[in-house]
């Protein structure tokens, strides 16, 4: 397995040198192997499938555009990610504002009615599955998915990168520029926040 | 608890699962595990959590975001993309939006009435070709995208420029790297197999007529607007995929959009090609293996309102070949205005940059390179004035004949209204001691005629003596060195020559266009920059140039034409290495 992973970074080195002398096949080739594994964590980031195929495509674009800027120190799927991640987190940051910002002018009792509240909170949370995905999922499956989507985006960010990408604690600080002690300390408390959430589940899974 | 503390258990439990912790931790938790069924508990707990999220599936990247994001890097590649770091410039013309729009209405609707009123007189653009290039192998499919030197190294190359000063820059009037300027291009044959991602985008809206193997592609490239339209509107980034180049391999493509220059651009090209060995593919006998020579293809998109006489050459050139005529392209001047290069998205600093991109591309893992060349022409000379009239005439005889007959066989047609390049006019004129005025029937002496009536005021009259094309191209392609110690007097005299610096080709056609702008006449306005979007009003000829290293290529004497010898290349270092 390490094998593998040492000989997924040294070509990775490769395609990255290739890229960086030009050859857009190398990028083809670097976006083809991570695509799938990037879309899918900025996906469960961010929790709406439109949006994640925006923010990957974005994240390969930017790492395109900065890659002579790599200088190989860390793994090039780790630089990718850490962008990739930045863009999901600031992203999600945006949409909170302008959710904010459309939506609580008008917000009040009187205003707006139930249904209307539940739309607007619909709205205001884009991260709501939408029946696609929730589909997708499955029940059990469902019940986790909103189980992370409740997680703070912190605490969210850190267990996708650890639980579905299966990134060790400092490449987790390397990618969000945070101490391994921050990571550990995130995890956990996520992991608890979980673990709250889906305790009726857990008599099944232990 | 031993060591651990009560507090920070549930961290070590999570740690502990995952692999984090020391030795020592492990060993000091697994007591206190031994000890605590409620910390056993919580850690089965999260072992369970951990497992929950785990067992989520995973969710595949959407089919199209590969060929979505090739065409996005294509069009930073086209439109020049900011430094790295650098907040996202818009393009010096995006400031001239409300002009460009109302220059746009009237071109529409002016040029739109011409257009619609040639079309109901001649049918549409089928350009027929009569030798094909071999189609990449399956395989290199994916490589079909068009490339060029990276970001990375042409940041760099921006970032020295920039560096050398901002202000300087905006002085010299440095516009955003040219793209091409296209409206159409023809498509070659091509073999069976899977078509590339971009073009698959486009067969999938119907865009673009699917092409299959065998089939001579016709018609337009683009349902609608041209793709220079589009990269002035703003550009979806998907219609960036069924740009003209993308999905044409190994070749060097050659782009010349300039209503009045156009002609004039293309006879300098196709003079400069012949040089080079470079031979048409309709001029090849039949069977002749495309491999063994550059060939290449002409075509032409015709006129309609957006690129009134835009063409797209393809061209075929072994690798080998590119430093020669790069060398060629590079230090020959259009009658003494020097000529902006460009390596992928970056201006280029001059020469130095070109045989770098090539460099690598020869000798390094690079198979692939990009080269933006604009010329800069200036207020046009009585004999490029005769020039484009007679180019003006030919061209005019083409189309019709195209109309009237198709692509008649060449021996029905006289040869003046073969649809002879004005190269190879002029060769043959040399050849045999004419000039091609002489070989002018009365039907071209009536189109020139009609057409330099035609051409808008401002432009020098045609009725001159004409000059031989060749003596006119030896004029035009003269070195610069010639040129620059006979050409008139410029208000603004050049800061920089290529001899006192590597850069210096480009700077002083920087300072050329500021001081002299693009308009024709001593009244132009001094706008400065590129005017590569604005075809038509502008007078560079703007070559875009990419190209492929051909897979394996034999040795570069076995492919070299009888006709260069000496285009052996030397093994060119790279000029910013010391």
């Amino acid at each position: 397995m390490e094998a593998a992973a040492k000989a997924s970074k040294s070509t990775d080195g490769l395609l990255v040198q290739r890229l960086q002398a030009g050859d857009m096949s190398a990028f083809a080739e670097l976006v083809r192997r991570y695509q799938d594994r990037v879309f899918n964590a900025v996906w469960r980031i961010c929790g709406h499938a439109e949006d994640a195929r925006d923010l990957t495509q974005q994240a390969f674009l930017k790492a395109y555009e900065s890659i002579g800027s790599f200088r190989g120190r860390s793994g090039f799927y780790t630089w990718l990610f850490r962008i990739a991640v930045n863009q999901a987190l600031s992203h999600r940051r945006q949409a909170r504002r302008r959710a904010t910002q459309s939506l609580d002018a008008p917000a009040g009792p009187e205003v707006i009615g139930s249904q209307a509240a539940a739309l607007a909170a619909r709205v205001q949370d884009r991260s709501a599955a939408n029946p696609a995905d929730a589909a997708a999922d499955g029940e059990l499956h469902e019940r986790v998915v909103t189980a992370l989507r409740q997680l703070d985006q912190d605490f969210r960010t850190v267990v996708v990168l650890r639980d579905i990408e299966g990134f060790d604690y400092a490449q987790i600080a390397e990618i969000l520029g945070i101490a391994p002690g921050t990571v550990k300390s995130r995890l956990h408390r996520g992991r608890m926040a979980l673990r709250a959430a889906l305790k009726p589940l857990l008599g099944r899974e232990v | 608890m031993a060591s651990i503390d009560r507090d920070k258990l549930g961290e070590y439990l999570s740690a502990y699962l995952d692999g984090e912790l020391t030795a020592s931790e492990r060993a000091d938790l697994e007591r206190v595990l031994a000890g605590n069924p409620e910390a056993r508990a919580l850690l089965d707990e999260l072992r369970g959590t951990v497992r929950l999220v785990q067992d989520l599936p995973h969710r595949a990247a959407p089919p199209s975001l590969l060929a979505d994001l090739t065409a996005a890097v294509e069009r930073d590649q086209l439109l020049g993309d900011p430094a790295e770091g650098a907040p996202r410039q818009r393009p010096w013309w995006f400031t001239l939006r409300p002009l460009l729009s109302a220059a746009a209405v009237l071109v529409i609707t002016v040029g739109g009435g011409y257009w619609i009123h040639q079309s109901s007189i001649r049918p549409g653009y089928s350009p027929q070709v009569d030798q094909a290039p071999p189609a990449a192998a399956p395989g290199e499919q994916q490589k079909e995208t068009p490339s060029a030197a990276p970001l990375a190294k042409a940041r760099t190359a921006e970032s020295g420029r920039r560096a050398a000063g901002p202000a300087d820059e905006q002085k010299k009037g440095v516009a955003p790297p040219p793209g091409p300027v296209m409206a159409e291009a023809p498509r070659a044959k091509r073999a069976p197999g899977p078509a590339p991602a971009g073009r698959r985008r486009a067969d999938s809206r119907g865009a673009v007529a699917d092409q299959g193997a065998g089939e001579v592609p016709r018609g337009r490239l683009f349902d609608s607007s041209s793709f220079r339209q589009k990269l002035l509107a703003g550009v979806a980034v998907e219609t960036l995929a069924e740009h003209p180049f993308a999905n044409e391999p190994n070749r060097l493509s050659v782009l010349v959009a300039d209503d009045h220059d156009l002609m004039l651009g293309v006879s300098q090209l196709e003079g400069l090609l012949a040089r080079q060995g470079v031979r048409r593919v309709s001029s090849l006998p039949p069977g002749h293996p495309p491999a063994e020579a550059p060939l290449y293809l002409e075509g032409r998109s015709g006129r309609n309102f957006d690129e009134p006489r835009a063409s797209c050459y393809l061209v075929q050139i072994p690798a080998a070949a590119l430093p020669e005529l790069v060398d060629t392209l590079a230090t020959n001047d259009v009658a003494g205005r020097p000529m902006q290069m460009v390596v992928g998205p970056v201006v280029a600093s001059g020469r130095a940059e070109v045989d770098a991109a090539v460099a690598r591309m020869q000798h390094g893992p690079t198979d692939s390179a990009a080269l933006a060349l604009v010329r800069d022409l200036g207020p046009p000379t009585d004999a490029e004035g005769e020039v484009l009239a007679e180019a003006s005439a030919a061209a005019d005889l083409r189309i019709r004949d195209e109309k009237e007959h198709g692509r008649a066989p060449e021996s029905r047609r006289p040869a003046s209204r073969r649809g002879v390049s004005l190269a190879e006019a002029g060769d043959r004129a040399a050849a045999e001691g004419h000039s091609v005025a002489r070989e002018r029937s009365p039907e071209d002496v009536g189109q020139r005629e009609a057409s330099t009536r035609s051409r808008p005021a401002g432009r020098p009259p045609g009725a001159r003596k004409p000059l031989p094309i060749d003596v006119v191209l030896r004029d035009i392609l003269r070195p610069a060195t010639d040129a620059t110690a006979t050409q008139p007097a410029d208000p603004t005299p050049a800061t920089t020559t290529r001899e006192e610096q590597p850069g210096g080709l480009v700077d002083r056609r920087l300072d050329r266009l500021e001081t002299k702008g693009r308009g024709r006449g001593a009244a132009a306005p001094r706008l400065g920059g590129d005017a590569r979007v604005e075809a038509g009003h502008g007078r560079l000829v703007t070559f875009v140039i990419e190209l492929r290293k051909p897979p394996a290529e034999p040795s570069p004497a076995a492919r070299r034409p009888a006709t260069h010898p000496s285009a052996t290349p030397a093994p060119i270092p790279d000029p910013r290495t010391p």
